[in-house]
């Protein structure tokens, strides 16, 4: 075994700062992968744990149920919003279908398309401010986007029976949710994880 | 036989003073072999984590020869986590801040190898199986670290079972890891890291969550890898009794991450002895004798029996009354029951431990004597302070009467935090005291409120951090809040999970004070632990196994004889500090000068 | 497992449990397109015959449990036809013959078709999904959608960790719930439950975030981000069985579209 080979002394003995800004920039560490992994997956657990929720508002028909669709939309917002990386809106919110999908979710496989359209609509609003808007405005037009994505598909494949002036207020009440749950409480909800000083690691720190 | 090496301290202070206080002991340690490298080398070594004013590790000058376990001792926040890090090259190849000093593992230093190629060197062992275990199968576990490195499949199917023989799970290739216990998953995680042929080892406190017997197979298995003497092994843990008669060597650190002494195990002497002792930090009961005062004592010496504890039997009442209690946990889909069969009383005045293996149910009957998990047959009740007839139960008391009646502190206090300050989160139980809810009970006399909550937060040491977010504490500062949250008013009734998990000495030593304080003003206390070392602590111990009540009685009944088969893991772990060694005068006065108390008490 | 639904596991080994998941979602998908992009009964009725057909003697799922685990989906299915059949256009057409009518509602006979028609195409869906991925665990779906899809790795596997990590989120949604009932809080009014949720969830996410940043480092430590390629312990060879289900899911679409209604 040959020894060391020795470091300059400047290098041996003067601090040296690692790491400055590994957090900034389109490539994604491990940790934002498992962050957005895991937050996707606690949403979904959630959201199912909190089921009387709707449990009752599906009986009120549609409308009503398209109340509380914002919530499902969080992750495309919330994620995004801590990691700041391209694609994370698309991630977490086909993690969150999965997550769905896994525990039996009402709509099968389909989630995954409509975790694709949410996700994706959320993804070209953060695309358009090129990644560097990340403020309630952005997070208010996030929401809007999955909103939108989650209008198309609900209107193309869940209530496609139902009369256009019906499925006009289901879009309508279903992109106002997203509008107001996943993109300004969403925001909300990061805003008070960043106080609690969880996302030091994270762009934006804490 | 195979010549041991021989570790060598560089010349630097902690080293010189440690030839002077071992003078007489006659062993000299053998000059530097000068071939080869040694398996560790650190000089001047530091390391402050990003947005840290303080450094986690500071001035780090040692060498570790290959072959050779390495135990590192020291309070809690003194970077022994760090250096584990450090060695793995996660710091600072992945955790940012800044370094100092140079670290060289074998021929590689840390700061120029990416921490892929040092991933290769060196395998880390954490403390809880949840996060460290990946996948969902053992061999797919095993495996995960080798398909990350691109190792070829056939190369894989050869080092899965061989890693697995190592730690003793042949055969479990095919096990879901859901279903092993606590002390199964850590020897699969010790598993996953042999298999890519690692030099180093290192373990980061690879029993902190397991109970006894699983924590001496744990040991026995990392004892075993070190005596084949094919790994370095670098080993932090708190249970010393069983970990030191692994080392060859120690590293002690202080509570500021800085180097007091670095010595082989057996050349220890007072003056380390008493350097540790003043940090705080646990002490290995061989070298207790050499300390005096509060560190020569284990937190849980009989001296904390309930004053009371004599004439309780029969005079105090009873607080707690559990009947014939069988609970169906949640998690097992209400089928199996968790525990059943309990019956047990807990008066006021009291502290009952409560132990058993990993999975006994404790935790389950914990959460039932709180009213928070209904029973599935017999019942819980308990007596509200003032009242002599009426029992409760508390599965039906609305949330604020309940909080008036039991208190639970739960094993991560972060999950139980209300406020959104630490002031805040202990005035939430101060609210309850007046019954008015939130705002406007805050108009009525809340000036005097808010002093008497700033005098709690000045007892428990968290003035300075009265307007910080509760969630941005130390694990330490964290448990010592969720205590600060019930004294404003101490419920009659309060229950314990593990409430001294990773705490060093000083902050078991400072709950247990805490404890003592309302257990006088009658408090009825139930904790669960897997520490055995805080039984003496204790006036009673109930004892499960596989949710059934096995023993109930004194604590030295329990020692003498525990309920378990083998029993031997528990009377060891249950190991206090002897006196048995004099206490030089020299160690005494070094401990009286080190052992000054820092306002970090946990 | 735990507060969670166990997942519906294979109990024997069948034809699907030896085909690989990216061939069952291939066929399956093959189902659900169809199953969308059609507006009568017939169709999906076709479909849910065939996947009857191949639950029963191929799947090797437990049939006793199946019925619970698509329990939830038929509640909402119910939902879904009552408000389709209700607020069909074809309501307002008044050449159509009324068959119901209450009050001002009234429901025609193709509205009741197009009502029955979603509702099937739910199951149908359901019922894919089912097939599509319970033969195998998560792990081999992961594994095979890296394999043969070329899926990202290390997202596949991430989300595989978090999944495995969802029941002990479960425990700790439950311990913060207690946690907070026994400092007294719970109860009170819709606002004061709509604050307690929140609160609930806040805690829930900081713990969440602290076991990712625990279990990254954890997986960092095992080479995770090594920037090598990786490589599988578990190689999926595709076989004769992979592309006869394809073919086959593919095959029953097609005719369950063009077959004479
Ligand atoms: N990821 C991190 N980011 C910032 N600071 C950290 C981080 N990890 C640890 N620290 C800080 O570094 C110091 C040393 O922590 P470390 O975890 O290494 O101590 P330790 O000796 O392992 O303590 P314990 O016995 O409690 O495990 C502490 O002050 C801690 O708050
Ligand atoms: N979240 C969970 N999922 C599955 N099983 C669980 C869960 N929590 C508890 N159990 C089961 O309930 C039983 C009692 O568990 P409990 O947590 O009460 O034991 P414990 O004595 O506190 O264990 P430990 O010492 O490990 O904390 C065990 O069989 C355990 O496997
Ligand atoms: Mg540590
Ligand atoms: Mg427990």
């Amino acid at each position: 075994m040959s020894s060391a080979s020795p470091a300059q002394p400047s290098d041996r003995f003067g601090p040296r700062v690692f790491g400055a800004g590994a957090e900034a920039g389109a490539r994604w560490r491990t940790v934002d992968i498992v962050v957005v992994a895991v937050l996707s997956v606690a949403f979904g657990v959630v959201f199912f744990l909190w089921n009387n929720v709707w449990s009752w508002l599906s009986g009120l028909g549609p409308q009503a149920e398209s109340i509380v669709t914002g919530v499902w939309l969080m992750p495309a917002v919330v994620c995004p919003l801590i990691v700041r990386k391209p694609g994370a809106a698309l991630f977490a919110e086909v993690v969150a279908a999965l997550v769905s999908m896994v525990l039996g979710s009402q709509w099968g496989m389909d989630t995954i398309l409509s975790g694709v359209l949410q996700g994706g609509g959320a993804e070209l609003v953060f695309a358009f401010g090129l990644y560097r808007s990340w403020g309630p405005l952005a997070a208010a037009l996030a929401g809007l986007g999955a909103g939108v994505g989650e209008a198309i598909h609900d209107t193309t494949v869940s209530y496609v029976a139902i009369d256009v002036s019906g499925r006009t207020v289901i879009a309508g009440v279903e992109i106002v949710s997203a509008v107001l749950v996943a993109g300004i409480l969403g925001w909300l909800l990061v805003q008070s994880l960043r106080r609690t000083g969880v996302l030091e690691a994270f762009p934006g720190g804490a | 036989m195979r010549q041991r090496p021989v570790a060598t301290a560089l010349p630097g202070p902690a080293a010189e003073d440690e030839r002077l206080a071992d003078r007489g002991a006659g062993r000299h340690r053998a000059a530097p072999a000068g071939a080869g490298a040694p398996a560790l080398e650190a000089d001047g070594f530091g390391w402050a984590y990003r947005g840290r004013h303080r450094r986690a590790l500071e001035g780090l000058t040692f060498r570790l020869e290959p072959g050779r376990v390495l135990l590192v001792l020291g309070p809690s926040g003194s970077g022994k986590s760090t250096l584990a890090r450090a060695l793995a090259g996660l710091v600072p190849h992945v955790l940012p801040g800044t370094w100092w000093g140079r670290l060289a593992v074998g021929d590689l230093e840390v700061a120029e190898t990416p921490a892929r190629v040092l991933g290769e060197r060196v395998g880390l062992v954490f403390q809880d199986p949840e996060s460290q275990l990946v996948m969902a199968r053992v061999e797919d576990d095993v495996a995960f670290g080798l398909e990350n490195r691109g190792w070829p499949t056939a190369e894989m199917r050869r080092a899965v079972p061989d890693a697995l023989e190592a730690v003793g799970l042949a055969g479990f290739e095919r096990r879901a890891t859901a279903t092993l216990s606590g002390g199964e998953q850590q020897r699969l995680a010790i598993a996953d890291v042999l298999a890519p042929a690692p030099r180093l080892l290192v373990f980061d406190e690879p029993t902190a969550n397991l109970d006894p017997p699983g924590m001496y197979a744990t040991l026995a298995r990392i004892g075993e890898l070190a005596s084949a003497r094919r790994h370095t092994v670098v080993l932090v843990e708190h249970r010393l009794e069983a970990a030191l008669p692994l080392a060859d060597d120690v590293l002690v650190l202080d509570g500021a991450g800085r180097q007091l002494a670095f010595a082989a195990a057996d050349q220890v002497g007072p003056r380390t002895a008493a350097l540790l002792a003043g940090t705080g930090a646990w002490v290995p009961a061989a070298w207790a004798g050499w300390t005096a005062g509060e560190a020569g004592r284990a937190p849980g010496d009989g001296t904390r029996a309930s004053a009371a504890g004599a004439q309780l039997s029969g005079a105090a009442e009873v607080v707690v009354s559990v009947i014939d209690l069988a609970v169906a946990h949640p998690a097992l889909g209400g089928r199996r029951q968790a525990v059943a069969g309990l019956t047990f009383e807990v008066r006021a005045g009291e502290r009952v431990g409560l132990v058993g293996p990993n999975g006994a149910g404790k935790s389950t009957l914990l959460l039932a004597v709180a009213g928070l998990l209904r029973p599935a047959a017999g019942q819980v009740r308990l007596r509200p302070p003032g009242e002599r007839d009426a029992l409760l139960d508390p599965a039906r008391l609305a949330p604020r009467p309940l909080a008036e009646l039991v208190g639970l502190v739960f094993q991560d206090p972060e999950l139980g935090f209300v406020g959104r300050t630490v002031r805040e989160e202990v005035l939430a139980s101060g609210q309850r005291v007046r019954g008015g809810p939130g705002p406007k009970g805050r108009s009525d006399g809340g000036l005097a409120h808010l002093t008497s909550a700033d005098a709690v937060l000045g007892r428990f040491g968290l003035a300075a951090l009265a307007d910080v977010d509760p969630f941005r504490l130390s694990q330490g500062e964290q448990r010592r809040l969720s205590l600060a949250g019930l004294a404003l008013r101490p419920p009659a009734v309060l229950l314990l999970d593990e409430p001294t998990f990773g705490l060093d000495r000083r902050g078991t030593a400072a709950v247990l004070d805490l404890l003592d304080e309302h257990r006088a003003h009658g408090q009825a206390q139930l904790l669960a632990t897997h520490d055995p070392r805080l039984l003496p602590a204790c006036d009673r111990v109930l004892a499960l196994a596989d949710g059934r009540l096995v023993f109930d009685g004194s604590p030295a009944a329990f020692l003498a004889d525990p309920p378990y088969r083998p029993a031997a893991p528990w009377q060891e772990a249950a190991t206090t500090a002897t006196r048995a060694m004099p206490a030089p005068a020299t160690a005494a006065m070094l401990d009286a000068r080190h052992a000054t108390p820092t306002p970090e008490l946990l | 497992m735990s507060l969670l639904p166990a997942p519906l596991e294979p109990v024997r080994p069948a034809f699907l449990t030896r085909v690989t998941p990216a061939a069952r979602l291939a066929g399956g998908f093959a189902w659900l397109l169809v199953a969308i992009l059609t507006l009568d009964p017939v169709v999906p009725l076709r479909l849910l015959a065939a996947g009857l057909v191949v639950l029963v003697l191929w799947s090797g799922l437990p049939l006793r449990r199946v019925p619970a685990r698509l329990a939830p989906l038929s509640l909402a299915i119910a939902g879904l036809v009552v408000f389709s059949v209700l607020l069909s256009p074809a309501n307002a057409d008044l050449d159509l013959p009324t068959l119901v009518a209450v009050g001002p509602l009234r429901v025609t006979g193709p509205a009741l078709l197009g009502g029955l028609a979603i509702g099937l195409r739910v199951l149908v869906i359901g019922l894919t999904s089912l097939l599509a991925v319970a033969p195998s665990d998560p792990t081999s779906v992961a594994d095979s959608l890296v394999q043969q899809w070329r899926l990202p790795d290390r997202f596949a596997y991430s989300t595989l960790a978090a999944l495995r990590i969802a029941p002990f989120m479960a425990g700790d949604w439950a311990t913060v719930g207690a946690a907070r009932r026994l400092r007294g809080l719970g109860g009170g009014g819709p606002r004061e439950r709509a604050a307690e949720a929140g609160a609930r969830l806040l805690v829930l996410l900081v713990s969440a975030v602290r076991r990712a940043e625990r279990m990254a480092l954890a997986m960092d430590a095992r080479g995770f981000d090594s920037g090598l390629p990786r490589s599988h312990y578990r190689l999926l060879q595709v076989g004769w069985r992979d592309w006869l289900t394809i073919a086959a899911g593919v095959a029953v679409a097609v005719l369950a579209l063009v077959l004479p209604r």
